[in-house]
């Protein structure tokens, strides 16, 4: 039990290893979705 | 009020109070690198630079040596010598792992060191390779004794592509870290254990090589040619119809994975170090979990710990899959993807530096510090016995030989590395997938993705295990 419990700390850090992670995976996200958007008025801006 | 303050007795920095700033900022600034390095990419490498390997032959006088028959004949002997010696070890020996020269020469120096000469050099594993050897060996005598070539009896089934192999690293991996070992308890791994799976996969690899035919088996099946012939394709040096060449670094890579079964070994090489990183932090506690519920179901303390790391394994897999995955159905949302599957194994080859840079980072102490004891003590008294054949039985391992901090920066500098690596392989492919520079930028955000996601994985694992 007592093992268990001092090896929980390391659990504390994995959102600091995931942030990176996470930050790049917003960027990717928004640029494809700020990208689709803006080709879809390019297309409809064309149709008018 | 004792037990929350444990779970701070490692300090409030996982343990490493050593290095100058703390272990996860290592993490930030390697997947700065990586994105930099993307961008650089993006706006420099506008062309497609890798697909041909430019491989060039090299004068003649100094290709015989390595290629000649005398230097087949030769390293076949020393390869055939190095697996009677592993038997015999095994069978003869001292039933302690580290006294015994089996244990450390197929996990260490073969399992390790044949990659690290497969990188520098190319595939050196054929040449030493001793079931080929015996192969070929036992088809010669064949030759002159029925006056024919033997021929194969059966057609490989091409489906089954890697496949075998993939089998059979995943095979070695369990024998090595589940049925040998695991992150808490050690259960020990018999060098007669070694022995007698050398002496099974002898035979099945004979069989084999009889059955499909030996060249076949060795491109397709042979699990170690098949492995260490992976890491080869990063090399400058590469035996062509019998000469040897050298050819662009990374290159030769872009052709490797156009059969079924290349995404699984490779994300099976990478999984593998990573179950071996976890199970000294990250699966610790849960492999301790199904443990004692397996165990409370009635199951034996050795079944019940290998069926949870059997099961841990299995998740490793899938995860790192799942990641690699990920990463191709994002860049099939860019417009002119080819479908999925074509997708994905386009871009297997561009996993194998992260393979590499993982097998690095973890392994680049145990390395050192076993190859210190496999060429002193284990080289003079092989079984244990006592014996002192060159005079170094006496001879230990300078663990101060590395430092911590030393240990930290090569793991950080092979996993940084293999990223970028892998990126610029990605980059490079994608240019000749889409056609156009700015749609393969646009894929390769997801393939950014991927690669700080492992780059970050990898540090995490590894500031658990240093911890």
């Amino acid at each position: 039990m007592l093992l268990v419990l001092a090896h929980v700390a390391h659990w504390y850090f994995w959102p600091l290893y995931a942030l990176p992670v996470l930050i790049v995976l917003w960027s990717v996200i928004a640029t494809t979705l700020r990208e689709r958007r803006a080709s879809r008025e390019e297309e409809k801006r064309r149709g008018e | 009020m004792t037990f929350p303050l444990l779970p701070l007795a490692h300090g409030l920095l996982i343990g490493r109070q050593d290095l100058p700033i703390p272990a996860w900022l290592f993490a930030w600034g390697a997947s700065l690198v990586l994105i930099v390095s993307f961008v650089a990419l993006s706006v420099a490498w506008r062309d497609s630079k890798l697909s041909s390997d430019r491989w060039r032959p090299i004068s003649e006088r100094l290709s015989r040596p390595v290629t000649g028959r005398a230097a087949e004949i030769l390293t076949g002997a020393i390869g055939v010598f190095l697996l009677g010696s592993v038997v015999y070890a095994g069978l003869e020996g001292t039933d302690e792992p580290s006294l015994n020269f089996a244990v450390t020469f197929v996990f260490v120096t073969f399992w390790l060191g044949m990659v690290v000469l497969s990188i520098l050099l190319g595939d050196v594993f054929r040449a030493l390779n001793p079931w080929r050897a015996i192969a070929r060996t036992v088809g010669g005598l064949f030759r002159v004794i029925a006056g024919q070539p033997h021929s194969a009896p059966l057609r490989y089934p091409e489906r089954l592509g890697r496949w075998p192999a993939v089998a059979g690293i995943v095979a070695f991996v369990w024998l090595e870290l589940i049925y040998g070992t695991s992150g808490y308890e050690t259960l020990g791994l018999q060098p007669s254990t070694v022995a007698v799976a050398t002496l099974a996969y002898t035979g099945y690899t004979l069989l084999a090589m009889a059955l499909f035919g030996v060249e076949t088996w060795l491109r397709r099946g042979e699990a170690f040619s098949v492995y260490y012939g992976m890491f080869s394709q990063l090399a400058p040096l590469e035996v062509r119809d019998g000469r040897l060449g050298v050819r662009r670094p990374l290159a030769a890579a872009t052709q490797w994975a156009v059969v079924p079964g290349s995404i699984a070994l490779v994300v099976a090489t990478i999984a593998s170090t990573t179950f071996d990183g976890a199970q000294e932090g990250l699966w610790q506690e849960p492999t301790r979990d199904l443990f004692d519920r397996l165990t409370d179901l009635g199951l034996g303390p050795t079944a019940a710990l290998r069926t949870s790391l059997s099961i841990f394994f299995a998740l490793t897999l899938a995860g790192v899959a799942a990641i690699y995955w990920a990463g191709v159905r994002g860049m099939r949302t860019v417009r002119g993807s080819p479908e999925l599957r074509s997708l994905g194994r386009s871009f297997a080859h561009t996993l194998i530096p992260i393979g590499v840079a993982y097998l690095a980072a973890h392994y680049f102490s145990l390395f050192v510090f076993a190859e210190q004891a496999q060429f002193t003590y284990l080289l003079s008294d092989p079984l244990g016995d006592g014996s002192d054949l060159f005079g170094t039985a006496s001879s230990g391992i300078d663990y101060g030989l590395l430092g911590a901090n030393t240990i930290w920066y090569v793991q950080v500098a092979a996993l940084v590395t293999g990223h970028v690596a892998g990126l610029t392989l990605a980059h490079d492919r994608a240019i000749t997938v889409y056609g156009d520079p700015d749609r393969a930028s646009r894929s390769q955000r997801w393939m950014l993705l991927v690669m700080v996601a492992f780059t970050c994985l990898g540090l995490f694992l590894l500031s658990q295990a240093n911890a």
